[in-house]
Order: C-alpha cells, then sequence, then structure tokens
C-alpha cells in the first residue's frame, strides 16, 4: 500500500529495456518509414501517413482499454476533435499550422478527458456506449454546422509532402516512447491494480476515479495527436472522422495486434492500414471495411490474444500484460 | 406528414402525438436491449444494426418476396429471430454467453460492433447508400380533435407497439418459460440449481431482443427511411433509453421510451436541426446525477 504511493515520485523508469519486444517493434517500425521516405513515391508515403496517424490513435485506445479497462467504443470523439480543432484555429481564428495544432491538441484532450470523465460513473458495459453518444453527437454538430464539405487548412504557406512526412516521422516516434514510457513507468501498476479489482484498488488507498479519469485524458491526448495529424496531412477533415466505422478502426487495430502492449497496436494498425489501402484499388470500399470486420472477428475467434499472442510465450514480460 | 400547425399550441399537441407513437416504437428496440441485458449481462453493441436489418428485411420481402405489407412486417420479425440466433452461436463462445466477468463482456462487445460493421457494409454491398422506404399498412389520416390529422399508419404502428408490450408483459409473467427468464435474470446460480437451462434461455431472450428490434426498425422504416447507416443512432437512443428506465427492466424502458419520443418531438418543434443532440444530453444529464435510473431500484427486474 505504502509502495504503491510512494513510488509517485519515479514513475518514469530510469533505464529503458532495449530488449524488450515491443521496443524492437517500435524500431523496426522505424526503419520502413524512412525507407519509404527516400523511395520518394507519394502513394507510399501517403500509406505510411495514414499508418503513423492510425497507430497513434490505436495505442492511445489500447492504452485506456489494457491500462484502466475502460472500452471506449467512440474513441473518434478525441481523434475527430484533434483535427477539427487545428482545422477551426487555422481558418476562423487564422493563427500558423503548429500553433494550432498544439493548442487542437491540447484542446481535445481537454473536452475528450472532460466527456470521459463524466462516464467514469456509469456501470463498464455502458461506459463504452455513452462516449459513443458524444461522437455521434458531435457527428452530427458538425453536420449541421460544416455541412458535408468539412473544414479545411487555412494557411498561407502549405507544407511541402517532405515536411509533413518527416514531422510525421517525429511525432510518430515521440508518441510512442512516450505511451511505451507510461506503460512501462510504476503508474502502470496502480492502473492494473485498477484493471483487476476496482474495489480492491479502492480499499488499497488508490483513488480510482481519478486516475480513471487521468488515463482517459492521457489517452484523448494521444487520440488528439493522432487526429490533428490526420487532419494536417489529408488537408481537409469533415464529419465522418466522427462516425462509428471511425471508432471501430482503432480496436480492431488493436485486436488484431494484440491488446496489452506497444508492439500490439503497431503491428495491427500496420496490416490494417495496408489492408484498407490496398483493397480498394480492386474492390469498393464497402467490401474492404465488410472484410476488415470480418478479420477482426475472426482474429477474435481464433486467437484472442492477436499476432503478439503468437510470441507470448517467448516473452514472458509482455504476456503479464497482453493476458488482460 | 402533418398540415403546419396555426399555433404554439396545436404544434405541442402535435409533437406530443407524433412523440407518443416514435417513442412507443423505439422502446421496443430499447426493450429488447433490457431484455439482452437483464438476461445475458452483455451489452449488445449491435442492436442498432439488428434494428437496420429489420428495415431491409421488410424491404426484401415486400420487393423481392412480394409479400403484403402485413406479412412482411411478421416476416422481419421471425427472421431476425432465427439470423438472432445463428450469429449468437456462430460468433460468442458459449461460456461467454452469459457472464458477469469484465474482461468477457469487453470481448463480446468488441465482437457485436464487429458484427454491426459488417452488417452495415454488407447492406452497403447489396442495397447501395441509397435510403429505402417501405409502404404503409394503411394510407389516409382521420381527423382527432382540435382539427388534427392523424395518419393511420401512426395508430396501427402504436396499436402493434402496445400489442407487443402486453404480448410481453403477459409472457413474462404467466408462461413457464417467461418465469425462467425473470428468475434467471434475478438470480443467476438459483435459478440454474432450480433446473432453468442457461443456453436455451440465453438464446431465447437474445432472440426476442433481436427480433423486437428487427420490428422496430420494421415500423419505423414505413415512416421514415432506412438506409445502410442507419442505426448507430438508435444505438444511441436505445441506450440512453435504456439506462434511463433503469437497466433489465422492461416497464422502464416503456417509460423511457415515452419521454425520449416526447422531449425529441418537442425539441424538435422548437430547435429542428438540434433535436437529436439537445434531447440525448438532456437525458444524459439525468443519466449522470443518477446512474441508476428513475426507475432503476424501484422496479423489478424483469
Amino acid at each position: 500500500m505504502k509502495e504503491l504511493e510512494s513510488t509517485d515520485l519515479r514513475s518514469i523508469p530510469s533505464v529503458i529495456d532495449f530488449k524488450d519486444p515491443n521496443f524492437i517493434v517500435l524500431l523496426a517500425a522505424l526503419v520502413p518509414s524512412v525507407l519509404v521516405f527516400f523511395t520518394g513515391r507519394p502513394y507510399l508515403q501517403f500509406i505510411m501517413m495514414y499508418f503513423f496517424s492510425y497507430a497513434i490513435y490505436t495505442v492511445s485506445w489500447d492504452l485506456l482499454y489494457s491500462y484502466s479497462g475502460q472500452l471506449s467504443l467512440g474513441h473518434a470523439l478525441p481523434f475527430g476533435l484533434g483535427a477539427f480543432f487545428t482545422m477551426m484555429l487555422t481558418q476562423f481564428v487564422k493563427i500558423p499550422l503548429v500553433p494550432s495544432a498544439v493548442i487542437g491538441v491540447l484542446g481535445a484532450a481537454a473536452v475528450g478527458g472532460g466527456i470521459g470523465a463524466t462516464t467514469i460513473r456509469l456501470k463498464p458495459g455502458y461506459q463504452g456506449i455513452a462516449i459513443l453518444l458524444f461522437s455521434q453527437v458531435l457527428y452530427w454538430l458538425t453536420l449541421i454546422l460544416y455541412g458535408e464539405e468539412g473544414l479545411s487548412i487555412f494557411s498561407s504557406t502549405p507544407l511541402s509532402l517532405e515536411t509533413m512526412y518527416i514531422s510525421g516521422i517525429i511525432i510518430f516516434a515521440a508518441a510512442m516512447v512516450a505511451v511505451f514510457l507510461i506503460e512501462n513507468s510504476n503508474y502502470k501498476l496502480k492502473l492494473l491494480a485498477i484493471k483487476g479489482d476496482n474495489l480492491a484498488a479502492n480499499v488499497c488507498g488508490i483513488n480510482v476515479p481519478v486516475h480513471k479519469a487521468v488515463v482517459f485524458f492521457l489517452s484523448s491526448l494521444f487520440a488528439g495527436i493522432g487526429g490533428a495529424y490526420y487532419g494536417i496531412f489529408t488537408s481537409h477533415t469533415d464529419f465522418t472522422v466522427f462516425a462509428v466505422p471511425k471508432s471501430f478502426l482503432p480496436i480492431g487495430m488493436a485486436i488484431v495486434g494484440g491488446v496489452g502492449s506497444l508492439g500490439g497496436p503497431i503491428i495491427g494498425s500496420a496490416i490494417i492500414t495496408i489492408l484498407i489501402n490496398i483493397l480498394p484499388i480492386w474492390y469498393s470500399l464497402a467490401v474492404t471495411y465488410f472484410t476488415y470486420g470480418i478479420v477482426v472477428i475472426v482474429i477474435l475467434k481464433i486467437r484472442p490474444s492477436g499476432i503478439v499472442g503468437l510470441f507470448q510465450r517467448r516473452y514472458q514480460r509482455g504476456s503479464q500484460v497482453a493476458k488482460g | 406528414m402533418y398540415h403546419v400547425p396555426a399555433s404554439p399550441i396545436l404544434g405541442l399537441y402535435l409533437s406530443l402525438i407524433s412523440g407518443i407513437s416514435y417513442g412507443l416504437i423505439i422502446s421496443l428496440l430499447a426493450g429488447g436491449l433490457s431484455l439482452i441485458y437483464g438476461v445475458m449481462n452483455n451489452v449488445n453493441t449491435s442492436h442498432g444494426a439488428f434494428y437496420m436489418m429489420g428495415g431491409f428485411l421488410t424491404f426484401f420481402a415486400v420487393s423481392s418476396l412480394h409479400l403484403p405489407i402485413v406479412v412482411s412486417v411478421i416476416f422481419a420479425f421471425a427472421a431476425a429471430f432465427v439470423v438472432g440466433l445463428v450469429f449468437l452461436y456462430v460468433l460468442i463462445p458459449k461460456k461467454m454467453w452469459v457472464s458477469a466477468d469484465p474482461d468477457s463482456q469487453n470481448l463480446v462487445m468488441i465482437l457485436f460492433l464487429a458484427l454491426a460493421q459488417v452488417l452495415q457494409q454488407g447492406a452497403f454491398i447489396i442495397y447501395g447508400g441509397g435510403s429505402v422506404a417501405v409502404p404503409r399498412i394503411a394510407f389516409g389520416n382521420i381527423v382527432a380533435p382540435g382539427g388534427v390529422y392523424i395518419s393511420y399508419q401512426t395508430i396501427i404502428s402504436i396499436a402493434i407497439s402496445l400489442l407487443c408490450y402486453v404480448g410481453l408483459f403477459l409472457f413474462l409473467r404467466d408462461t413457464k418459460i417467461g418465469k425462467a427468464i425473470r428468475a434467471f435474470s434475478q438470480d443467476r446460480e438459483l435459478a440454474e440449481a432450480m433446473g432453468v437451462r442457461v443456453s436455451s434461455i440465453a438464446l431465447l431472450s437474445f432472440g426476442l431482443g433481436v427480433s423486437l428490434a428487427a420490428l422496430s426498425g420494421s415500423l419505423l422504416s414505413s415512416i421514415y427511411s432506412i438506409t445502410a447507416s442507419t442505426g448507430w443512432n438508435e444505438l444511441v437512443i436505445a441506450f440512453v433509453i435504456v439506462t434511463f428506465g433503469g437497466i433489465g427492466s422492461i416497464s422502464g424502458s416503456f417509460l423511457g421510451g415515452l419521454v425520449y419520443g416526447i422531449i425529441y418531438s418537442i425539441t424538435q418543434f422548437f430547435f429542428p436541426a438540434y433535436s437529436f443532440i439537445i434531447a440525448l444530453l438532456l437525458i444524459y444529464i439525468v443519466l449522470v446525477n443518477k446512474p441508476t435510473g428513475i426507475l432503476g431500484e424501484i422496479i423489478e427486474r424483469a
């Protein structure tokens, strides 16, 4: 009990374990990212930028799900807010892109986390749908306010593809390292205690609602980063970022890769991003997302621990968390 | 659909009538969600997709099988029952059908969400993105006191929903299976010890819940229209109604549906564009302050 409280000050690990499979996966994801930049093919670069954005988005969902046991079925809420706030700031307040992205991300974290904090008292199963409720509300609100055209970037100096790509790599790496540090800190123990048993954690002196809210704010922050980047590289945002298929995207990606670690969501988002960018070449978008749903169901049926689960026995460290 | 009201009072009167009919139909959807949650302890996140499926099943019966509209509605009800059972069997591992374990509940919610996506995109592939409307059961209006026109379709829909509620109530109160369902939702282990079979009760209540969702979709598809992306709003509405009325209580969802329908119609009269948002947020504020719902502590789980 006392140990849990006293670890507050040194919650960031002093030494990073470079043999951690999650870290290896992160490095392995960075290698093709850099290689694709030197190929100079815009289509490949766009797929990689989708991957950066979706990977951050998926990791933020997994942070909420695996480390505090809160299932968010409407995670498009902070994601879309990050994109929309950035666009609104460039278009209506007319401030440069970088500061508006920063303020937009912070705004997404504040609003998304604030909304999430109101749902904490609801029953676990119903919390997810309560967040879905707000993402639907924003779906209709943005449709009413900005129409089907949505908002575009308003900037006198548009970013070049190279700038966006390099900043994408940097944002991706920074966000992943940040999540990696959170997931390896001692703070994780508190969160896992809350996830395992709310009541027992409460008895141990952990303030359960506060920590649940903190994780929600953190998760909204990362989802907002993913969303703001998504808005910037597609240079446009409309009401469909709040649609339920967008909320299902990180859920399915994390499930395919394997929940509970950093590596799973990265692997899953890489696979699914490639799937949903390659399939529309031959088939319609409906077939693509139909296939995506089927893939998620099949993975959940035959291997609930995801692709990472295949290696679980070899790396006991990862399995400790991924089990839940 | 209606004449333009001459005065705000008349407008409110009209809103009340359309709110009651909409609320009653949508409360069938919520009742299904509530029944499933009460028995299986799992949230059916594909409930909205089953609502959409009910509309498309009716449309399929009318347009492809050339059945009369009344038969089509019954066809949608029965077909949804079978389809729901098949999905439950194929999709969800048997030990997860009834579970109080949060991990298993989360997995079931994700599985059903994936199923909802598959159903939605499947409808897109088959019928395209356009909207589909089902013919009305009866055409024409009656003139109610106050010079207000009410369509026969509205009256028939109200009658069908009330009939469903009476049927459901009698089924749960008097039949042996209904008593088993009630006993099971009150005390699982004791009911199991008394010889109630978990799998059959879960199957039956899931099928009934899906059928109610499909019936609601099938009735509303002739008043509004249905597209492949319909369903998410309805899932959220059903959730709000169920939580508002008290989770697991059929009479709670009846009352919650009425309240939602009336609030929705009245806000639609004053702020047409924002009605959905205002109605949801109003009820959500009540919810956050009283998470058990208005009837949650008074009414027994049934």
